[in-house]
């Protein structure tokens, strides 16, 4: 951390700007942490009555029978989408009201893309419904829960859409947000989309554990191709947020060279884990890093049960791995070597 | 006090337009505490490194694990726990390294004891196994003088405890199974009351508020689930006044005895969740939520309804009950 005069003369702003936005929450709103989770938790729990009580009367109405009735329900939900966010954007809202809201917001969301999926059995459609939906909420919204529950509901849909459709390798093609996901936290916009650049992190090594074919799955149609381009995903954006962060040079010569061998040797999803770390590293920020050390844990965890590669070479694929890690912890180790 | 800025006022002053996008990741480096970033580095990368070697030694054991003979298998295990432990004192006990290698040495101990049962087929129940575990490896859990430790050592005993009443007493119908819920929250609890003693005697490695937030919360928790699953399920009421109360206890001592607003809160919380099932009692008992769709649906609009109202109540409760901020974080 850096007082605010610092900072602003060596980036050459305003200090007094500076102070007067980046002044944190007033402290009479934090509370400890046990009471959030309540809080959130709580009224997820009443809003999952909620939606409870909108499928019963679906299900009363003969939803999967008419078409006018899905439209009548593709409505109701785009207006309760609506509703939840207009609320939303008004100045003064409690804790309780906000995450109630942020509910019912998605919920509107999640009704509005159901609607062709039950009545016509169109997914891709639901999935278009559901990003569309995603982005307006994602551009008008302003509450971090909306924003990142929205991004879920939408990868849920476009998950769904792409394996009906019997797309080889669907799964890969949700984990390509991840370079989005890095750029946005490394290059943000003016809108706040951190809620959402998380959510497309923590996917990444999710849908490229789902894609892998040992994991007895059974995707359609895979293709040798597609766990290499996702290696090449991860290792090409490891390698461009360490090259953009890291100095000096030799210190940055050595990660690099670590990034690519681990890209070649770990699974897919492994590359994806070092990108999140990468990131944290650069950027300075704990809750990344502890984001990346779950990932890490769980696509370690999960490489476990592959049944495409036998224990031998997974062990041989693993202590590679181990040794070029500890090789560049060693290398970065020697006097001169500080990153 | 001069203001210092982190990372979330960067992202702040980026939403102000005040710092331009393409300056942000200089300006993240400046605010950055290189000495920590520079350490972490480098610690993660032995971490992990080490982490992918050990999971590939797993793995190549469990590649050749059928093929082993028996005494192998328990030279090899052994062989790990005591270079563990020989190497955990040659490092230094007190040292983060030592007490990861006793942890190791630790977690070493349940494996063998359960390739001993899996070899001899001693036919123990799994209760036996962790009671055996967590007798075993209380000596280094002392020594070692470490929180992390003795949260496993916790888990163990708990695991213990558990198993025991779900395999024993359930199965042989000695109690009803709220009440063993609210048994198996007296664990935690007692682990809890052997931390603030501990803590009062001057024992300063379990002093992180995490060591009194983790076994609280799962004690009110189980409390909460037995309190709740009797509304629910109309039956074992003893076990209901018994959450109560112990849910009360909690809440007097945290806000009286030994000040805490985060443990308070906890207890309150617990006190939420018995409201929300007081809440589907009288619902169910009015409603008649299985009668047909029209009666589900209500009964959902109106848990909806009772639901957020509780939410709110606790919210504000805590609200006027909160201490002064510099107390918030405790």
């Amino acid at each position: 951390m850096r007082s605010v005069e610092e900072f602003s003369g060596r980036m050459g702003l305003d200090a007094e700007k500076v102070r007067s936005i980046s002044a944190p929450p007033s402290p009479e709103r934090e509370f400890p942490w046990p009471v959030h989770a309540f809080l959130i938790l709580g009224t997820w729990l009443g809003i999952g009555f909620f939606v409870l009580t909108g499928i019963l009367l679906l299900a009363m109405s003969g939803i999967a029978r008419s078409g006018y009735v899905s439209a009548i329900w593709l409505v109701v939900g785009l207006a309760i989408a609506g509703t939840g966010l207009r609320q939303m954007r008004r100045a003064e809202l409690g804790p309780v009201e906000e995450q109630a809201l942020a509910c019912i917001a998605c919920s509107g969301v999640l009704l509005s893309a159901l609607m062709p999926a039950l009545t016509y059995q169109r997914s891709d459609l639901a999935a278009l419904i559901a990003v569309l939906l995603a982005v307006g909420m994602i551009r008008f919204g302003r509450n971090a829960t909306t924003q990142g529950f929205c991004t879920i509901i939408a990868l849920c849909f476009l998950w769904v859409a792409l394996s009906d459709a019997e797309i080889a390798f669907h799964s890969f093609w949700l984990a390509l947000p991840l370079p989005v996901a890095c750029l946005v936290l490394m290059r943000p916009a003016r809108l706040d989309l951190r809620p959402m650049a998380g959510v497309l992190l923590l996917s990444t090594p999710v849908a490229l554990v789902l894609a892998d074919p040992g994991l007895g799955l059974a995707e359609p149609q895979v293709a040798d191709w597609g766990p290499w381009l996702a290696r090449l995903m991860g290792m090409v954006t490891t390698c461009c947020i360490l090259w953009r962060g890291v100095r000096p040079a030799r210190s940055r010569a050595i990660l690099l060279s670590a990034a690519v061998l681990l890209g070649i040797v770990l699974p897919p999803a492994g590359s994806a884990g070092l990108a999140i770390l990468a990131l944290a590293f650069v950027l300075g920020s704990r809750l990344l890093a502890l984001g990346g050390i779950i990932v890490t844990g769980y696509v370690l965890t999960a490489f476990y049960y592959d049944l495409d590669t036998t224990l031998l070479v997974k062990s041989g694929m693993l202590v590679l791995a181990g040794c070029v890690l500890t090789g560049a912890w060693f290398l970065l180790g020697r006097k001169d070597a500080a990153p | 006090m001069t203001q210092q800025l982190d990372l979330a006022s960067l992202y702040r002053l980026r939403q102000a337009d005040l710092l331009p996008s393409a300056r942000f990741l200089e300006a993240a480096r400046l605010l950055r505490d290189d000495a920590f970033w520079t350490r972490w580095g480098r610690h993660a990368l032995l971490g992990l490194g080490l982490a992918h070697i050990l999971a590939g030694i797993l793995c190549f054991f469990a590649f050749n694990w059928a093929a082993m003979p028996p005494f192998t298998k328990f030279a090899v295990i052994a062989a790990g726990i005591v270079l563990c432990a020989l190497s955990s004192w040659l490092v230094g006990i007190h040292r983060p390294a030592g007490k990861s290698l006793l942890i190791g040495a630790s977690v070493l101990t349940g494996v063998l004891l359960a390739v001993i049962g899996q070899v001899y087929q001693t036919g123990a129940d799994a209760f036996q196994l962790f009671a055996a575990w967590g007798l075993v490896i209380l000596p280094w859990v002392l020594i070692s003088r470490s929180a992390a430790h003795w949260a496993v050592w916790s888990v163990i005993v708990y695991l213990a405890v558990h198993l025991y009443l779900h395999q024993v007493w359930l199965v042989l119908d000695l109690m009803g199974p709220w009440f063993l819920t609210l048994l198996a929250g007296l664990v935690p609890s007692a682990l809890l009351v052997l931390r603030e003693q501990a803590v009062r005697d001057g024992l300063d490695w379990l002093a992180p508020d995490w060591t009194r937030q983790l076994p609280l919360c799962l004690a009110a928790g189980h409390f909460a689930l037995a309190g709740s699953g009797v509304m629910v399920t109309r039956s074992d009421w003893p076990s209901l006044v018994v959450s109560i109360l112990l849910l009360a206890l909690a809440m007097v001592i945290y806000r009286r005895k030994l000040p805490s607003f985060t443990a308070y809160a906890i207890a309150v919380s617990g006190f939420g969740c018995l409201g929300v099932a007081v809440g589907w009692m009288i619902c169910a008992e009015l409603l008649d939520p299985t009668s047909d769709l029209i009666g589900m649906a209500i009964f959902c609009a109106a848990m909806f309804g009772w639901t957020m109202l509780v939410v709110a109540t606790i919210w504000n409760f805590l609200d006027a009950n909160r201490p002064e901020p510099k107390e918030t974080g405790s």
